[in-house]
C-alpha cells in the first residue's frame, strides 16, 4: 500500500496508506460514528462532496453487499478511516471496499489517528481536507485545498434528470429525489407501493398530474437555502392535496414552505445513537441521522405546524407536521440503512394516512 | 391489529382531531363505556402531550339509551342521566368507541349528550369499523376499516384491562 | 396489596467462584449497592463466598453470611423485614432458589417485592419450553424442538424444521449423548437404538444449530419501556463452543446493517415482551448462508456478557440499572463522565475501538482433562484487550495469555503438531485455539480451507494472516524501523518481537525509543469521540494523539493480578482492591493496570484511573514513564515482577505468598502474626483440619493457646517486617512448628473477615513506611464458628477430585458460618 496524506484547511497533515481510487479529491470533512453499514453511509448521497471519517475503526469486514446500496453511483469525496480490511469473500462472492472505491473513482486514506481527527473536527466545526499523494512540498497542495469553491449545487447533481418508475400494486406514491436514499424506496417496495420518482425540479402540476395517493420529499444533500425557491412553493401547493411526507433535505424545505428557518448545526448529526423523543406518543427511540443544518426551533410557527420529535441530546427539532393537513416530516432517516429500525412504522403511518383519505 | 398499529391508528386520529379542528379549542372528548373510555383517554394524553392542554375527557354508559334494551323489570338498575364534570354547551364533543357496528350505539350516546346538554358539534371516532350499519351514522375518523361478515366478532383488547392492546376478528358460532 | 414504601432491599450473591462464576457479579454488585446507598437504601448482601469484596461496602448486620439454599433463605427472610429483593446479581442459581421461593409463596406471605425482573419472567426465560412458546407468540424465531414418541411423528416433525438435527434419548437409561443426524437414513438408525435406551420411550429432537454465528447482545429497559442497545458482541467461534470459551469481539465484526439491526430489533422486541427493568442478554445463533437468525437464550441478570459490555463501552451498565430498578427513567438518569448534554444515559454507546475478551485456561494443572472445547465451559478466567484494528485486540490478548500463564494454558506446542493433529485440533476447537489457527496460517492454508475446517468466518483468517505477515516481515527484517512501525501500529508487542528477532526486550524497546515509535493512550468512553469525556480509562495504542492527563498528585501505580486463575483465584481481586483502597485512604492518586474483565479492581469508584492492558513488561513501563509514580506495588513476586525489577523499576512487594498456604504440611492450627519494626503480635489463631478447611476461632484449650502464642513469638522474632502465617501440627501436648510463611494470597478474604481486621491494609502501610498508623484489632462478637473450604473445578472437567486436592488449584473459596 502507498503512502497518502491527509491535509486539512488549518494545515493540519496527516500521513496515511492509500485504498481506493489513487485520485486527488477535495470536501468537507464529516464523521460519521455509526458501528454498522459502512457501505450504506459510502453510498448515501447526503454525503456528496464530502470526505467521510468513520469513527468505527475498522472497515471493510464484509466487502461489498448487493442488498446495501442506497445509490449505485456514490458521490462522496473520500473515506477517512484507521483499518480497511480488505476482505472480498463471504456468502456470496464480493467486491471489496477497496475495489468498489477503486471503480467508483472515490479515493480512501487508512491509518488515520480518525479519534484524534474526530476531536479536532468536533472543536473546529466544518473543516476542507484533501487527500493528496505524499510530496516533500505540499505547499501547493494546501494552496490548491484553500482555492477550491466547494459547489452548492448538490441537488441538481445527484437527483434524477429523469422520472423513473418503482412499479407496485398498492398505494401511488410520488418520491420527489433530491438525492434519494434508497432505503425510502424499499420502505415503500415493502409496503406494495406503486412508485414513481421525479426529479428534483418537478412541478406541483406534473405531481398532480400523476394523481399519487401520497408525495414523499426524500433525503438529499447540502444546505436547503441553496435551492431553487420552486421547490418550497410547490411543497406548498402539494401539501394542501396530496398526504406529504418529507425526510432530511425534504424535511428541511418542508420546514421552509411552511415558513420557519433552517440553520446550520453547530455539532452535525451523523450516526445513529441518539435518542430522539416521539412527543405525541411520549415515547424514545434510535434512529439513523445525517444532518448538518437544522429547523430552527424558535422560527416554527406554532399555529401552522407542531414539532412531533426532538433529539433529545441538542434538543434539536427532528419532526414536524402541518395542524391543518396530513403533511408531516422528519430529520432523521426512518428507513435505518443503515441504523435501527424502530422508526421505520413512520412509513405505515403514512400508509394509513393514504388509505384513510382512500377509504373515505 | 398489533399493539402497533393501535398506537399508530389513535396517533394518527389525534392529529386528524386537530386538523379539522384546527386546534384544541372547546374540545371534549367523551368515551363510551368501556373500551371506549380508555381509548378516549388515550387521544386526550396525545393532546396533552402535543398541545400541552388538558381535554376533558368524560365517560359514558349508554345502556339506558339504547332502543334494542327494553326495560325488562323495575328493578333493573339500569344507570340515570349521565354527569360529567364539565359543561357541554357549546362545546365540540369528540364521541370514542372501539368498534362502529349497526350504529345503534352512537344514536343513544349522541341522546345521552343531548339529554344535559347542546354540544356546538359531535363528531365520532372509531378504532375499528365493521360495517353493516342500521342507521345513517358515519365516523369521522376511523382507526381501521375491517369488513366483517354478520357471523363474525370483533374482539378489542386494550391493556388498562386485557392483557394487551390488540383487534382480533372471532368466528362467530 | 403492593409494598409502597422500598427501603430494605436484598441482594442474592452469586456464591463461591467457580468455572463460569468469575468475580462479573460482585463487580455489579458493588456498583448496584452504591447506587442504593446513595438514594438512601438499607441494603443487605448475603453470600457464601469467602472472597466476597461486599463486606467492605456494608457493615458485618448488613454482610449475611449463609448457605444459598432455600430453607437458609426463608430463614433470613423472615427474620429480616425487606420490602425488595434484587434477583438479577447472582447468576442462573438464584433464579433457580427463587423459584423455590416463589412456590413456598415467601414473597407473597412476606409482601416482598421482586426487582428488575419479575418471577414469571424468570421462570419463563429459564424454561426453554415456556420461552419457545413465548417467542412463537411474538413471532421471534427460535429452536423447534419437541419431545415425540413415534418415530414417524419425528420424522413428520424433521420434515418441517430440516436436517441437521440432533437427537436425545429422554431419560435415558445409559448418560447417552446428543446425536447430531444429517439425513433421513441417519436418523432412522438413530431413533431405533435412541427410542430403546429412553425408559420412557422418548426422544427430543432439536434443530441442530452447530456452525451459526453467534451473537450476544446486552439492553436495557426501563420502566416507561424505554430499550437501549448497550453492547452487540460477536462470538469468533460458531454455536457449539460455549460462549464463555469463545474469543468474543465488539463491535460485531462481520455483520451487514441488516443482519445487525433485525437482530437488535429483535433484543429490544424481547426486552419489551418480558417486561425487564433494568438488564437483559440475549443470545443468538445466525444462519450465515440464508441471513435468518435464532433466539436461543434470554438471560435477564447481570453475567459475563454484560460484565464484558460495561467495560468494552465503558457504559455503567449496573450504576444506570439499579436506578431503574429504584423506578427511575432513562431519561432522568445522568452518568459520570460525559460532560455535557446533561449526562444523558440515553445515549447508545457506539465504540472507536475493537475490545476483545479471550478465554484463558488451566489445563497445565488438570492434564488429563479432556482440552477440546464443546458446550460445556471450560476455561477458567478471561483477560479483555483493546485495539484500534482487530489485529491489534488479538495480539493483545495473545500477549496477555503469553506473559502471564502460557504454561497455564497447556496447548500443545502447534509447532510440534503433524498435519493430521493439526487437522483434528482445527476441527474439533481446543483450547488455546488461535495457536493453532496462527500455525495452520504458517503452513499455508488457505482462508476457504480454514472456514470451512472451522466454521470461522473468513473475515478473522484474513486478520490472523495479516498478523503473520506481519510476522514473517518482522523475521526477516531484524532491526528495521519501518516495519517495527508497522508492527507497533497493528499491535505486536515489544516481547513479540524480541521473540522474531531473537533478541532482548530491552534491546528491542530501546531500538523503538530510538524511532521514536511511542506509544500514546486512548479513553475508553461509549460515545466514539463524538462528545468530551471525563476519561478514566485507557488503553494503548500506536498514534499520534495521547489523551491521559498527568496530575502532579503523589500516587501509586498497582499492579493487578489480570485473569482469574486457579490458585490465587478471585482472593488475588481482593486483595487489589484492599491495595488500592488503602492507598487512596494514604493520599495517593491510585493508578491501576488490569486486564480481567470481570475484575472489581477496575470498577470507577476504585483507582483514580486505570490502564486496561496486558501487564507485560512493555506496558508496565510506558505507564510508568508517563504517570512517573511515587511507589509501584504489587501483591507478591510474581514473574512480571521479575521482569520489572530486571527493567530497573523499584517495585514495592507486599509480603505475601501467591503460592498457597503449605500445602502438603500437616498441621492442626495456624497463627497468624505481624512483625512490623521491632514489635510484634498475634492477630488470630486458626484451626487447621484434616479435610484442609480452615476454622476460626481454633477452639483450642487455654492451654494450647498460651503456647502456641509464645511459640509464635519466638518464631516470628527471626522474619523480616510482615504478617506470616506459622503453622502448627500437635502431638500430645506438643506442639511442632511446620512452616513459617508469609500469608497466602488464597486465605486473605477469609482471614480478614474472621479477624474483622483489614490485613491488606495493614501490608501496604508497612511496605510503604506507614507503620505508625498502626491498627487496633477489634474482634467480632464470639458464639459462631467460621468455615473456609476451597472449591475446586474437577467435576466442570470431568475429571476426578483427588483426595487431597491441591489449594493451588482451587479456583473458589466457600464461607460458611456455624453456631458453636
Amino acid at each position: 500500500m502507498s503512502e497518502r496524506y491527509l491535509i486539512l484547511d488549518d494545515g493540519t497533515v496527516y500521513r496515511g496508506q492509500a485504498f481506493g481510487s489513487p485520485a486527488t479529491t477535495f470536501g468537507e470533512v464529516v464523521f460519521n460514528t455509526s458501528a454498522t453499514g459502512y457501505q450504506q453511509i459510502i453510498t448515501n448521497q447526503i454525503y456528496h462532496n464530502q470526505i467521510i471519517v468513520f469513527s468505527q475503526p475498522s472497515i471493510g469486514g464484509y466487502g461489498i453487499d448487493r442488498a446495501s446500496y442506497e445509490s449505485i453511483e456514490p458521490t462522496c469525496k473520500g473515506v477517512i478511516v484507521r483499518d480497511v480490511a480488505d476482505v472480498s469473500t463471504n456468502r456470496q462472492r464480493r467486491l471489496s471496499l477497496d475495489e468498489f472505491l477503486k471503480i467508483q473513482n472515490i479515493p480512501g486514506i487508512s491509518g488515520i489517528d480518525t479519534r484524534a481527527l474526530i476531536h479536532k473536527l468536533r472543536s473546529k466545526g466544518t473543516v476542507k481536507g484533501s487527500i493528496v499523494d505524499p510530496v516533500k512540498d505540499l505547499a501547493h497542495a494546501f494552496d490548491q485545498l484553500n482555492a477550491i469553491v466547494l459547489t452548492n449545487q448538490q441537488v441538481s447533481q445527484v437527483s434524477t434528470p429523469k422520472a423513473y418508475p418503482n412499479p407496485g400494486t398498492g398505494l401511488n406514491v410520488v418520491v420527489v429525489d433530491l438525492g434519494l436514499k434508497h432505503g425510502i424506496l424499499r420502505q415503500l417496495s415493502q409496503r406494495n407501493c406503486n412508485v414513481t420518482v421525479l426529479p428534483y425540479s418537478c412541478t406541483a402540476e406534473q405531481i398532480f398530474d400523476l394523481d399519487p395517493d401520497g408525495v414523499i420529499l426524500s433525503t438529499g444533500p447540502g444546505s436547503p437555502a441553496d435551492l431553487p425557491e420552486s421547490l418550497t412553493s410547490m411543497i406548498s401547493e402539494v401539501e394542501q392535496r396530496i398526504p406529504l411526507f418529507a425526510i432530511g433535505l425534504g424535511h428541511e424545505l418542508f420546514a421552509m414552505a411552511n415558513g420557519a428557518k433552517v440553520k446550520p448545526l453547530q455539532f452535525e448529526h451523523h450516526g445513529d445513537n441518539h435518542p430522539i423523543l416521539s412527543i405525541i406518543t411520549d415515547e424514545i427511540f434510535y434512529a439513523s441521522q445525517g444532518q448538518g443544518y437544522t429547523v430552527d426551533r424558535d422560527s416554527i410557527d406554532r399555529n401552522k405546524m407542531l414539532t412531533t420529535h426532538i433529539d433529545l441530546v441538542d434538543q434539536s427539532v427532528q419532526g414536524l407536521r402541518h395542524r391543518d393537513f396530513p403533511a408531516f416530516s422528519v430529520q432523521f432517516f426512518p428507513d435505518g440503512a443503515p441504523g435501527p429500525l424502530e422508526s421505520s412504522e413512520l412509513f405505515d403511518e403514512f400508509i394509513e394516512i393514504m388509505t384513510t383519505r382512500m377509504e373515505r | 391489529m398489533d399493539t402497533m398499529a393501535m398506537k399508530r391508528a389513535l396517533t394518527r386520529i389525534t392529529y386528524e382531531i386537530i386538523e379539522r379542528n384546527r386546534g384544541v379549542e372547546d374540545l371534549v372528548i367523551i368515551g363510551i363505556k368501556t373500551r371506549g373510555v380508555f381509548l378516549a383517554q388515550r387521544i386526550a394524553e396525545r393532546l396533552k402531550q402535543l398541545e400541552n392542554v388538558e381535554v376533558p375527557v368524560g365517560e359514558l354508559n349508554v345502556t339506558a339509551y339504547r332502543d334494542d334494551v327494553h326495560q325488562l323489570d323495575n328493578d333493573s338498575k339500569l344507570p340515570g342521566k349521565p354527569h360529567f364534570e364539565f359543561s357541554l354547551e357549546g362545546k365540540k364533543v369528540i364521541l370514542v368507541d372501539d368498534v362502529l357496528y349497526t350504529g345503534r350505539t352512537i344514536r343513544a350516546a349522541m341522546d345521552a349528550i343531548m339529554d344535559i346538554g347542546r354540544p356546538k358539534r359531535i363528531n365520532l371516532a372509531i378504532l375499528v369499523d365493521r360495517g353493516h350499519r342500521e342507521l345513517p351514522i358515519r365516523a369521522d375518523f376511523v382507526g381501521k376499516n375491517i369488513p366483517t361478515a354478520q357471523n363474525e366478532k370483533i374482539e378489542v383488547s386494550v391493556s388498562e384491562i386485557d392483557e394487551e392492546d390488540s383487534v382480533k376478528i372471532v368466528n362467530g358460532k | 396489596m403492593a409494598r409502597t414504601k422500598l427501603q430494605k432491599i436484598l441482594i442474592i450473591g452469586s456464591g463461591p467462584n467457580e468455572i463460569g462464576v468469575d468475580t462479573e457479579l460482585e463487580t455489579a454488585t458493588l456498583q448496584t449497592i452504591q447506587v442504593l446507598h446513595e438514594a438512601g437504601k438499607e441494603v443487605t448482601f448475603v453470600s457464601n463466598n469467602a472472597n466476597s469484596v461486599a463486606g467492605d461496602y456494608l457493615d458485618p448486620n448488613h454482610f449475611v453470611i449463609s448457605d444459598l439454599d432455600a430453607n437458609s433463605l426463608i430463614n433470613l427472610l423472615r427474620n429480616n423485614d425487606f420490602d425488595g429483593l434484587i434477583p438479577t446479581l447472582g447468576g442462573t442459581p438464584t433464579f433457580q432458589l427463587l423459584h423455590q421461593l416463589d412456590e413456598a409463596g415467601i414473597f407473597e406471605q412476606l409482601n416482598i417485592r421482586i426487582l428488575g425482573v419479575s418471577l414469571k419472567t424468570i421462570a419463563n426465560t429459564q424454561n426453554p419450553e415456556a420461552l419457545n412458546r413465548i417467542l412463537q407468540n411474538i413471532h421471534e424465531p427460535y429452536i423447534p424442538t419437541n419431545i415425540l414418541n413415534e418415530t414417524n411423528e419425528v420424522l413428520k416433525f424433521v420434515r418441517r424444521i430440516g436436517y441437521p438435527v440432533i437427537v436425545k434419548p429422554v431419560a435415558a437409561i445409559s448418560n447417552n449423548n446428543r446425536v447430531r443426524c444429517e439425513n433421513e437414513h441417519q436418523l432412522k438408525q438413530i431413533l431405533a437404538s435412541a427410542f430403546r435406551i429412553s425408559t420412557t420411550h422418548q426422544v427430543a429432537v432439536e434443530k441442530s444449530i452447530v456452525g451459526f454465528k453467534e451473537i450476544e447482545m446486552t439492553v436495557i429497559r426501563d420502566n416507561e419501556n424505554t430499550r437501549m442497545l448497550i453492547c452487540a458482541a460477536e462470538d469468533f467461534n460458531p454455536v457449539g463452543v460455549h460462549a464463555g470459551d469463545s474469543i468474543v469481539f465488539t463491535p460485531t465484526q462481520t455483520l451487514t446493517d441488516q443482519e445487525f439491526q433485525a437482530i437488535r430489533s429483535s433484543a429490544l422486541r424481547i426486552a419489551q415482551e418480558f417486561k425487564i427493568r433494568g438488564i437483559c442478554h440475549v443470545q443468538f445463533a445466525l444462519n450465515q448462508s440464508t441471513g435468518n437468525y435464532y433466539v436461543i437464550r434470554v438471560n435477564p441478570y447481570f453475567d459475563r456478557t454484560t460484565a464484558f459490555a460495561a467495560r468494552a463501552t465503558g457504559y455503567p451498565v449496573a450504576l444506570v440499572c439499579t436506578q431503574i430498578s429504584l423506578g427511575k427513567n432513562l431519561r432522568n438518569i445522568t452518568i459520570p463522565g460525559l460532560r455535557q448534554h446533561d449526562s444523558l444515559a440515553l445515549i447508545e454507546p457506539t465504540l472507536d475501538h475493537i475490545a476483545v475478551r479471550f478465554p484463558t485456561f488451566s489445563f497445565a494443572s488438570f492434564a488429563n482433562a479432556n482440552q477440546e472445547l464443546n458446550t460445556r465451559m471450560k476455561s477458567t478466567g478471561a483477560v479483555i484487550a483493546f485495539g484500534r484494528s482487530t489485529e491489534e485486540a488479538i495480539l493483545k490478548a495473545i500477549r496477555s495469555v503469553d506473559s502471564t500463564t502460557t504454561s497455564e494454558q497447556a496447548a500443545l506446542d502447534e509447532s510440534r503438531l503433524n498435519e493430521g493433529q493439526l487437522i483434528n485440533v482445527l476441527v474439533h476447537p481446543t483450547a488455546g485455539e488461535v495457536f493453532y489457527l496462527l500455525e495452520a496460517i504458517r503452513r499455508g492454508y488457505q482462508v476457504e480451507e480454514l472456514a470451512e475446517l472451522t466454521k470461522i468466518d473468513a473475515f478473522y483468517f484474513y486478520k490472523l494472516i495479516h498478523i503473520v505477515q506481519i510476522e514473517k516481515k518482522l523475521r526477516k527484517n531484524l532491526f528495521d524501523a519501518s516495519v517495527l512501525r508497522k508492527a507497533k501500529f497493528y499491535g505486536y508487542g515489544d516481547s513479540q518481537i524480541a521473540q522474531l528477532w531473537k533478541s532482548s526486550d530491552e534491546k528491542v524497546r530501546k531500538f523503538r525509543e530510538k524511532n521514536q515509535i511511542r506509544p500514546t493512550f486512548k479513553g475508553i468512553e461509549p460515545t466514539a469521540g463524538e462528545f468530551p469525556y471525563n476519561n478514566r480509562s485507557y488503553y494503548t495504542t500506536y498514534e499520534t494523539e495521547n489523551e491521559s492527563q498527568i496530575s502532579e498528585k503523589p500516587k501509586v501505580f498497582i499492579l493487578g493480578t489480570a485473569n482469574n486463575q486457579v490458585g490465587t483465584n478471585a482472593a488475588a481481586e481482593y486483595v487489589t482492591v484492599h491495595m488500592i483502597q488503602t492507598c487512596r485512604d494514604l493520599g495517593f492518586e491510585t493508578i491501576l493496570i488490569n486486564n480481567n474483565p470481570n475484575a472489581i479492581s477496575i470498577l470507577p469508584r476504585l483507582a483514580d484511573k486505570l490502564y486496561i492492558e496486558p501487564l507485560t513488561v512493555e506496558n508496565c513501563l510506558n505507564i510508568i514513564n508517563s504517570e512517573q509514580p511515587d511507589y509501584v506495588v504489587a501483591q507478591g513476586k510474581w514473574q512480571i515482577v521479575n521482569d520489572l525489577s530486571a527493567a530497573g523499576v523499584k517495585i514495592t512487594q507486599l509480603p505475601l505468598s501467591r503460592t498457597s498456604r503449605a500445602e502438603n504440611v500437616e498441621s492442626n492450627y495456624l497463627v497468624v502474626a505481624e512483625k512490623n519494626g521491632d514489635k510484634q503480635r498475634n492477630l488470630g489463631c486458626f484451626y487447621t483440619a484434616t479435610d484442609a478447611s480452615l476454622h476460626f476461632p481454633s477452639m483450642a484449650s487455654k492451654q494450647i493457646a498460651t503456647k502456641l502464642q509464645h511459640i509464635t513469638q519466638s518464631e516470628i522474632r527471626k522474619q523480616d517486617e510482615g504478617i506470616y502465617s506459622v503453622m502448627f501440627k500437635q502431638e500430645g501436648s506438643h506442639l511442632i512448628v511446620t512452616g513459617t510463611i508469609p500469608l497466602a494470597v488464597q486465605d486473605i478474604p477469609f482471614m480478614t473477615y474472621a479477624l474483622n481486621y483489614d490485613l491488606v491494609a495493614d501490608m501496604v502501610k508497612l511496605s510503604l513506611n506507614y507503620s505508625d498508623c498502626e491498627s487496633k484489632l477489634k474482634l467480632t462478637s464470639a458464639g459462631t464458628q467460621l468455615k473456609l473450604e476451597h472449591v475446586f473445578p474437577y467435576e466442570q472437567l470431568q475429571i476426578p477430585q483427588p483426595q487431597n486436592a491441591p489449594f493451588s488449584l482451587a479456583i473458589g473459596a466457600k464461607i460458611t458460618r456455624t453456631q458453636q
